[in-house]
């Protein structure tokens, strides 16, 4: 019910979104992800092991680290992809922002649906801006790199404290806590969501329509 | 029980911990190597700590168990903190130190653990084994991740073996950040508090990537001063090297002084130079001056000694008194050398006539009665010849030598009788040279009637002379003979004048002189 919540603001050109976004995001679920478990009974189990990647930013001097894993790669760059096109298009005034949810569901009872309760979510706020000259756009890559130096620097901090995450549930709950959809990582359950300034402003019709839709899916 | 369980507890902890040190030195190591790292996912239950990919480097892993030193038994607890350094050092030598990773183990308190273990020993001991576990992987997942945000990582991506290469080096001590220079920054990675302790794993790295240049210039000095530092330590380990890099040592102080002793021998050469200059030059200036004197005494003594040996210098010798008279009859001669040539010539020809008058002075002695009467009327004659007495100096300085020759005049008045005797025997000279130049005249002027008429015209003048002498033989002879004395008197007033200032000198030969002057004259 009571989430953690952090918000980055970030400002910097729309070529520069989608490797920004991608190095908050991949060092927040790097940190966030397991190894796939086996269990050998329904209370006893092991977990698999998780590898790492180093990945090169072309317009940012950044490199950073996310998991060994192409499947959870692409759903990533998928999600960033969308926000960034959305971010950059005529409709928006060139703000808008992105959100890293971590939830895990409860279980209830027939007739109810299940109900996805966050525990965590990381906010990044972009604004965009364009330079005039090569020597703003390169003065603009050092900035940004310091920047997201320090906003590392920051999510490790923070997934260092003694901070509440779900325990590990038994066989037949897992899916109530880990997204055991990937072959060889196992992410707690996150998702995407994002909006931008040219977005409509939220009103009881839109939220309705949101929660007749997460019915739905479920 | 619960001592057991807080026993093996404690055991995983440390195990957990060693395990935490190895992979972490790894982690950072591999992410200076200048390479992009991936590591596989395996699905499958694996042997791999913390569930991380963290492949082992066995250089790396060797490393840190010789930095470690653990003996058998010994507890890593006690190893701790344990430091990774990394450095860029350059082609050139130059050394910077870049950033300094750090796993501390800070002392528990005692007063939280037992209590917690207390309430729930089995859920706590269980849960605290696995959650220190977890925690532990994503400590480790943090520093993956933060060893890619600091400088050092972009500059160890860019290293190549022309320009430079990035270093490790494992310690177990403090952190030592102050070679990372001003304004270094710290950032803690995480902490894990556990019931052996708190965990800290934190990293400080330098800011300030330009100081490279002094920095390098530091270390070069560095390096001279560890060059000094080498000889000592070989030094320390064996006498024999001792003794040979003292032998060295002294060699080179030989060098020195035999440096030394050629800059002090080219100094005193340099002193002999300037002495050797300085007694050429002396010596030269010495010489000179020792010419010059020796010129100055030969100037000077050519003269005199030259005057006196060809004329008077027995007269010197003699009497001293006479040196004033010679030194002015000398001026005198002087004087004569400036007249003109013919002066000069006629004074030969009157020393010619000197041999002539000494045999002529005894015929004027027998006829100087005549000669006095005849005085008025030879007045003009006496005039002409009054010029020609100046002519006539060596003659009587020649009568002078003579008269002091006689040594008899100062005793006796008899002596000065026969000194006034010689007197007038040498007045007589002078006449009769007069005489003889007439009679060369008419010689001469009876000569050109024969040749030509101007001849003629000449000769009428002595012919007229001669014809009035003709007339009256006996008148004409004792009429030259007259003014003969009279000229010879007066061509004499010098002498007599000099005379009595000599006889002045002395009274009785003074008084003697001046009376028979006045005599001479009243006759």
């Amino acid at each position: 019910m009571n989430a953690r919540s952090q918000v980055f603001d970030l400002t910097m050109e729309g070529r520069q979104v989608d490797e920004a976004v991608a190095t908050i995001f991949h060092t927040v679920l790097f940190h966030r992800c397991l190894g796939k478990y086996m269990y050998t009974g329904d209370a006893q189990y092991s977990i698999g092991t998780v590898g790492y990647t180093d990945v090169d930013c072309n317009f940012i001097d950044f490199t950073y680290v996310c998991c060994t894993s192409d499947s959870l790669t692409h759903k990533v760059k998928r999600a960033i992809n969308s926000f960034s096109e959305k971010l950059r298009s005529n409709e928006s005034c060139g703000s808008g922002q992105i959100s890293l949810e971590f939830f895990q569901k409860k279980k209830n009872r027939w007739p109810f649906p299940q109900e996805s309760i966050p525990w965590e979510v990381w906010t990044v706020h972009l604004d965009l801006i364009k330079h005039e000259n090569e020597d703003e756009r390169q003065l603009c890559r050092e900035n940004v790199s310091d920047l997201l130096t320090e906003k590392v620097i920051y999510i490790t901090e923070l997934m260092n404290r003694h901070d509440y995450v779900p325990k590990t549930p038994s066989q037949s709950e897992l899916d109530l806590i880990f997204d055991t959809s990937f072959p060889d990582v196992q992410p707690y359950l996150f998702k995407f969501d994002y909006s931008t300034s040219g977005s409509a402003a939220p009103s009881m019709g839109n939220a309705m329509k949101k929660i007749i839709k997460e019915t739905l899916a479920m | 029980m619960s001592a057991q369980r807080l026993n093996a507890a404690e055991r995983d902890l440390e195990k957990f911990i060693k395990f935490l040190v190895l992979k972490s030195t790894q982690v950072v190591v591999q992410s200076r190597l200048g390479e992009k790292m991936q590591t596989q996912c395996n699905p499958l239950a694996g042997s791999d700590w913390f569930n991380i990919a963290v492949q082992d480097h066995p250089e790396v892993l060797d490393e840190t168990k010789r930095a470690l030193n653990l003996k058998t038994g010994e507890s890593i607890l006690q190893r701790l903190p344990l430091c990774v350094e990394i450095s860029l050092k350059t082609t050139e030598g130059d050394q910077m130190v870049l950033e300094v990773w750090s796993l501390d183990l800070l002392q528990p308190q005692n007063g939280a653990s037992p209590a917690t273990n207390d309430l729930n020993p089995e859920g706590q001991t269980l849960k605290a084994a696995h959650a220190i576990y977890n925690r532990m992987g994503i400590m480790l997942k943090s520093l993956i991740s933060l060893t890619r945000t600091t400088p050092a990582y972009k500059l160890s991506r860019r290293q190549c073996p022309d320009s430079y290469g990035i270093f490790y080096r494992i310690y177990v001590d403090r952190p030592q950040v102050h070679t990372l220079g001003e304004g270094h920054k710290h950032v803690k990675i995480g902490q894990l508090s556990t019931i052996v302790g708190s965990l800290v794993m934190s990293v400080a790295y330098r800011t300030k990537l330009t100081i490279s240049p002094t920095a390098a210039q530091s270390e070069s000095n560095t390096i001279m001063l560890k060059s000094d530092h080498f000889r000592p330590a070989t030094d320390a380990n064996t006498p024999g090297n001792q003794q040979q890099t003292q032998n060295g040592t002294v060699v080179a102080k030989k060098l020195g002084l035999g440096a030394l002793n050629p800059a002090q021998g080219t100094a005193d050469r340099r002193f002999i130079d300037i002495e050797k200059p300085l007694r050429p030059g002396a010596f030269t200036d010495m010489g000179k001056l020792k010419q010059y004197t020796e010129d100055d005494f030969v100037l000077p003594e050519t003269p005199p000694f030259e005057w006196l040996l060809r004329g008077r210098g027995s007269v010197e010798s003699l009497n001293r008194l006479d040196n004033n008279s010679v030194a002015s009859v000398n001026i005198s001669n002087n004087n004569n050398s400036t007249q003109d040539s013919k002066f000069n010539q006629i004074s030969n020809l009157n020393n010619n006539s000197a041999g002539f008058k000494s045999f002529e002075k005894n015929s004027e002695n027998s006829v100087s009665p005549i000669k006095s009467l005849l005085i008025p009327a030879s007045a003009t004659a006496t005039y002409r010849h009054h010029s020609e007495p100046s002519l006539q100096p060596p003659p009587d300085d020649d009568n002078l030598l003579k008269e002091l020759h006689f040594p008899f005049a100062s005793p006796t008045s008899h002596v000065n009788d026969l000194a006034k005797f010689y007197r007038e025997c040498y007045h007589a000279p002078p006449l009769k040279g007069l005489n003889e130049l007439q009679a060369e005249i008419s010689s001469i002027s009876s000569t050109p009637p024969a040749s030509s008429g101007s001849g003629g015209v000449a000769a009428c003048g002595p012919t007229a002379a001669a014809t009035a002498i003709a007339t009256s033989s006996a008148d004409a002879s004792a009429m030259d003979d007259l003014s003969r004395q009279l000229e010879q008197f007066e061509t004499s007033l010098e002498d007599y004048d000099k005379l009595v200032s000599q006889f002045g000198l002395t009274g009785s030969s003074s008084t003697g002189s001046r009376s028979s002057g006045g005599l001479q004259m009243s006759n």
